[in-house]
């Protein structure tokens, strides 16, 4: 019996040591019992350094500190399997891993401590990665079509060194996109300094841009530069463009025209060789309609404009979105979060979103304190959103009437558009913005009969 | 006020009464300033270690010049090495241990690395030559004494 329970440890031990998984065992005291061959290739530590240690100083992942999968296995009594995380070698690399914990336990069932086996998983990311990459600009990730197009110009425009305005409601990354178009440019390796004009009185927005010199006011004790000069050769976003004064707009016309500033209180003219990303979430078009904003300054800065659509109208951006947040908390938090659930998603993509990806960067946020680990709940989604999107479900009666209101206006609609084209299918199509095949399938299935007329008759012909 | 040339300002990341084992996860960092091999005051910072540049500008506001933690990835360090800050990586055990060996002015931190560290380059990633009794001026001016420390191993708590 002894010698058969002999064998069987020797067989177990040549699995251990054939298999491509690292695989340790720790004892109570979290001290490291076994440490196998694959363990010691993905760590870089030898068995030899490892064995008697503390875990955490030689499996070195960011969950040590914040959510230990072996310490819940430990402390739940139950397995947790492909919790994605990272350790550090010791090349200071990070290594992407995927880790599963158990209880290791004796043949009396008797609990000797933890068993943790984990997966170098450097090539499925660095796949991933690539796959991704297709959707991502910076730090900016997007599937729809909207962003693609602006991810597609955005190398041309970052290379081309001119000043570039970027329009979009609050929250939707204009900052994001500036610092893209930074990073792309020849100028990446130089400052890129942003800063808010919306936030900060006309004078110290100019003693912050341009700087000033000492004595140019009660406590100019001595000389600053501005951000023009700290930002050398770089980039300087100006932020909320739209809420300046007419005087400021007429200095910073004279920056954009000449290359030259005056800092406060000075007589010399200083060269600046910066290149400005303007940003604003208003429509400056219409500002200078109203008077409110120079013209001569909107086309000294609408030379390449990007607009950035809001949430709304990329909610298939939401899971994506929602994916990369997660990820990013994770490696910030040390935590172990999963993802969304179907019942979350469905209520985010029931909201709004007047925040933009901002407010759902704060709801994952939110998420994260409530949720360690898994898939991210309702219960862990702020109570508002829930109270907002919580619209009692429809009686079939009510089901009933608001299907048979859309079947009228739809009907409605369609024969309006036929009328005002003459009866044109494709123009009417067109009109209704769909594509005819889809204008075809409606009419059949509303049941709407078509004029023989089709408009591109002419009677008598 | 300004600070006096034999005053040193130190960062540990810490967990609990130990370093943390990671840095680029850390949360807390604990400050200590040092006069004369004397701990004269410490103080509790939370942190986030990313971005890197917050962090640096954290440690700089901090005015602190050396930053003890654990292991930490190749970004992350070459940032704060490149910020002027000396780094001592990859160090493992009870906060008190390193604060001690820290006052001692021992240079020597083999005894409390953590597994896997080359054994030809110390923890500080520079080629170490000799041993024993030898003054050494680090990267921020500071005068410390290089000790020989008794190689029995990490100190455990």
């Amino acid at each position: 019996m002894k010698q058969e329970n002999n064998k069987d440890g020797h067989v177990t031990e040549i699995i251990l040591e054939s298999i491509s998984d690292g695989v340790f065992t720790v004892n109570h005291e979290w001290r490291i019992m076994s440490f196998n061959r694959a363990a010691e290739e993905i760590t870089g530590i030898p068995r030899s350094e490892a064995i008697g240690r503390y875990c955490w100083e030689v499996f070195r992942s960011n969950m040590c500190e914040g959510d230990c999968a072996l310490k819940r296995t430990m402390k739940e009594g139950k397995a947790f399997v492909n919790t994605s995380t990272y350790i550090i070698n010791s090349e200071r690399q990070r290594i992407p891993i995927a880790v599963s914990t158990a209880l290791l336990r004796n043949e009396k069932g008797e609990t000797l401590g933890g068993v943790e086996t984990f997966r170098d998983n450097t090539v499925v990311e660095e796949l991933r990665k690539e796959l991704k990459g297709n959707f991502q600009l910076g730090d900016m990730v997007s599937r729809s079509t909207l962003m693609k197009r602006i991810f597609q110009v955005v190398p041309q425009i970052a290379e081309s060194d001119s000043t570039v305005l970027i329009e979009g409601e609050t929250g939707t990354g204009k900052e994001m996109l500036a610092r893209a178009l930074h990073s792309l440019s020849l100028r990446s390796e130089k400052p890129f300094i942003a800063i808010n004009c919306g936030a900060l009185p006309d004078s110290l927005l100019e003693s912050e841009l341009f700087g000033y010199k000492r004595g140019a006011f009660t406590h100019a004790v001595k000389d600053k530069q501005g951000y023009f000069s700290a930002a050398g050769g770089g980039t300087i976003m100006l932020d909320e463009l739209g809420e300046t004064s007419p005087a400021f707009q007429v200095k910073l016309l004279r920056v954009l025209e000449e290359r030259e500033y005056q800092p406060l209180g000075s007589v010399e003219k200083h060269t600046t060789n910066v290149r400005i990303i303007a940003a604003t979430n208003r429509d400056l078009a219409h500002l200078v309609e109203e008077g409110s904003f120079r013209r001569d300054l909107f086309y000294r800065v609408n030379i390449v404009r990007l607009q950035l659509p809001p949430l709304r109208e990329r909610m298939e951006d939401i899971p994506l979105l929602a994916d990369h947040f997660i990820g990013k908390m994770n490696r910030l938090r040390g935590k172990a979060v999963s993802y969304l659930s179907e019942e979350s998603l469905e209520v985010l993509m029931r909201h709004s979103f007047p925040g933009n990806i901002r407010e759902l960067e704060n709801i994952i946020e939110h998420a994260f304190i409530l949720c360690s680990s898994g898939p991210i709940t309702l219960n862990h989604l702020p109570q508002s959103l829930l109270h907002i999107d919580s619209v009692p479900p429809a009686s079939p009666q009510d089901s009933g009437q608001l299907q048979h209101a859309v079947h009228n206006t739809e009907i409605e609609q369609i024969q309006a558009a036929l009328q005002r084209n003459d009866y044109n299918r494709t123009a009417a199509a067109r009109d209704l913005g769909m594509h005819k095949t889809t204008f075809f399938r409606k009419v059949k299935r509303l049941g709407i009969t078509l004029p023989s007329r089709d408009g591109r008759h002419i009677p008598g012909k | 006020m300004k600070r006096s040339s034999s005053e040193l300002k130190v960062a540990v990341t810490v967990w609990g009464d130990r370093v943390s084992p990671v840095f680029d996860a850390a949360r807390t960092l604990l400050i200590a300033e040092i006069n004369n091999t004397k701990i004269i005051h410490t103080y509790y910072l939370p942190f986030m270690p990313e971005p890197v540049s917050q962090c640096v500008r954290v440690l700089q506001a901090e005015e602190v010049v050396v930053l003890i933690c654990g292991a930490v990835s190749q970004e992350p360090a070459d940032a704060l090495e490149a910020a002027g800050l000396e780094v001592i990586p990859f160090i493992t055990g009870n906060i008190g241990v390193i604060l001690e060996n820290l006052v001692a002015g021992c240079q020597e931190w083999t005894a409390l690395k953590m597994p896997g560290c080359a054994r030809t380059v110390c923890c500080r990633g520079r080629i170490r030559k000799g041993s024993g009794q030898t003054q050494k001026v680090s990267e921020t001016g500071t005068t410390m004494k290089r000790q020989k420390r008794d190689a029995t191993g990490p100190r455990r708590s």
